[in-house]
């Protein structure tokens, strides 16, 4: 049962098989009284054109025929039509370039194929980077030859590439050694001869303190001398590992030092081909003379302070000191010295 | 006007007059289904005209879902829909006057289109005005499934809703309609 409306009026469901029978029956009856009124092309009297009709014939006749009819006039009439604008666009841009070209090639004496030649030599310069070596090369070829790599070796003079190939041949070397070292004695590729000759002619005694502190101030100078930096850990030459230990063990602190002097001294250039695993020496440097210089100053503030309280106006006289006294009292947080001198 | 925008054009064209050359065979059924609710020939042949034309326009939407008469027969129950809301204002503006003095050239237009009304029997008037009354959502469905002897699946791809939907808006249609028939008198006698 549904309710409808405001009434609320209880009416019955429409599903029932009279109330169906009875909508047939009379849209039945509605469709044959609508027959009587044909629709009004029959109907007319005169002589009709059939042109619809005409239209619908040649249609079915050329049913599939028509799409192709279509696009056959649209390529007879288009592809000529592009072509010719193509053709009139090629005309202008020759008109349009040749007349320079042809000034230049006067003016050069050269003629197309030379041009043509040194074009494609200029391509082909091997300095010039190109997409395509980039992508068939791993990451670190790649590394290798970025045009800002390139860029740098052009720019460097001749002093510093000789100086940078040096060292290269200097780390190559002992890098090859120890990763021959480290594949294990029984790799193929050994060590160079001469350094074999040297690893196997090596002492089996242990030299004494005096001796290696001699050979390592030696060695320091000669790398300061040279301009090459002091040899990387993990790159430098693995001797026999007991003699290693034992050398380290048994180097003074001068060894040391004269080895961070060498570090302080190396090349800019030649830092990155030689970058050591471990702490960096130039910071350290940097502290302890920063330490040295605090204390040199506080002495000689010591100093002229001493002087000042001795006769402040004999001291004032010479400007330069007083001004470098109230300089290193500025520096080094001596405020109530800085203060009393300002108001004496 | 490019090359390929014509060509577009032309194809356009061409798919719009074989979209209308098939409807052709079509076009006295659809006359009729026009004349049945707006009960006049001049405005079922012009809502039959605009129909078409308007399909025609369309044929690019026409997604083949339905076959074409059913998409035809939907496009023009809702024109003759709004075409009767636009005849029923006018006759109302007509009695109350306001047209009579204003546009006295227009009357002789609807004198004319008076003459070209149908005269149906009392029960096919009293039918089409229950059906006329039950409105856009339920009218369409008795047109097609009683008029046009639609299926409920047919029905279901013209007016592009489910088979369930069309089931149950069909069953509240004939509910309203055979309300609507009792309160004009037609009731017991003929389906009770």
């Amino acid at each position: 049962m549904i309710i409808l409306d405001k009434k609320k009026s209880k009416i019955q469901p429409g599903d029932d098989a009279k109330f169906e029978a009875f909508l047939k029956k009379q849209f039945a009856e509605l469709k044959s009284e609508l027959a009587k009124y044909p629709a009004p092309a029959e109907e007319r009297g005169g002589q009709v054109i059939p042109f619809s009709p005409r239209i619908n014939s040649w249609a079915k006749r050329n049913a599939k025929w028509k799409y192709g009819i279509a696009a056959a006039i649209l390529v007879a009439v288009a592809v000529p039509m592009v072509l010719q604008l193509n053709r009139q666009r090629a005309e202008m841009a020759n008109r349009s370039t040749s007349a320079p070209a042809l000034e230049q090639s006067q003016k050069s004496g050269k003629t197309l194929q030379d041009r043509v030649a040194e074009r494609e030599e200029a391509d082909a310069d091997a300095t010039r980077p190109s997409g395509e070596i980039q992508a068939n090369k791993n990451y670190y070829e790649k590394k290798k030859v970025t045009p800002a790599k390139d860029a740098r070796d052009a720019v460097v003079s001749d002093d510093v590439k000789g100086r940078r190939d040096k060292l290269e041949a200097k780390t190559r070397a002992p890098a090859e050694l120890a990763a021959g070292r480290s594949e294990g004695y029984a790799t193929k590729e050994e060590a160079p001869a001469p350094e074999r000759a040297k690893l196997q002619n090596a002492p089996a005694t242990v030299p004494s303190g005096g001796e290696l502190a001699e050979a390592a101030s030696e060695k320091a100078e000669r790398s300061v001398a040279a301009g090459a930096p002091a040899p990387a850990a993990p790159a430098s030459p693995a001797p026999a590992p007991v003699f290693a230990a034992k050398k380290r063990s048994a180097a003074p602190v001068e060894e040391s030092e004269a080895k961070r002097d060498a570090a302080s001294k190396v090349d800019t250039d030649a830092a990155p081909a030689a970058k050591p695993r471990s702490f960096s020496l130039d910071d350290t440097n940097a502290k302890l003379k920063k330490q040295s210089i605090a204390e040199e100053e506080k002495t000689e503030m010591e100093r002229l302070w001493k002087e000042y309280e001795k006769d402040p106006k004999a001291f004032n006289k010479d400007r330069n000191r007083s001004a470098r006294l109230r300089t290193l009292l500025a520096r080094h947080d001596t405020k109530s010295r800085a203060k009393r001198m300002m108001t004496k | 006007m490019s090359l390929a925008s014509l060509s577009l054009f032309a194809f356009a064209v061409a798919k719009a007059a074989d979209f209308i050359s098939r409807l052709m065979p079509y076009r006295e059924r659809l006359y009729r289904l026009a004349l049945a609710q707006l009960r006049n020939t001049n405005d079922a042949e012009d809502a039959v005209q605009e129909v078409l034309i308007k399909a025609g326009r369309n044929a690019q939407s026409f997604r083949s879902e339905s076959s074409e008469y059913t998409w035809v027969v939907r496009i023009l129950i809702n024109h003759c829909h709004d075409v009767q809301r636009k005849v029923t204002r006018r006759q109302k503006r007509e009695i109350t006057g306001d047209l009579v003095e204003q546009k006295s050239s227009q009357i002789a237009d609807t004198r004319a289109s008076i003459e070209q009304n149908i005269e149906l029997s009392e029960m096919s008037k009293h039918l089409m005005d229950a059906v006329e009354e039950l409105g856009q959502n339920y009218k369409p469905l008795i047109l097609m499934r009683y008029f046009e002897d639609m299926s409920y699946e047919n029905i279901a791809e013209a007016l592009k809703i489910n088979l369930g939907t069309v089931k149950s808006r069909m069953n509240q249609a004939k509910t309203l309609l055979k309300a609507k028939l009792e309160a004009r008198g037609i009731g017991g006698d003929y389906f009770g």
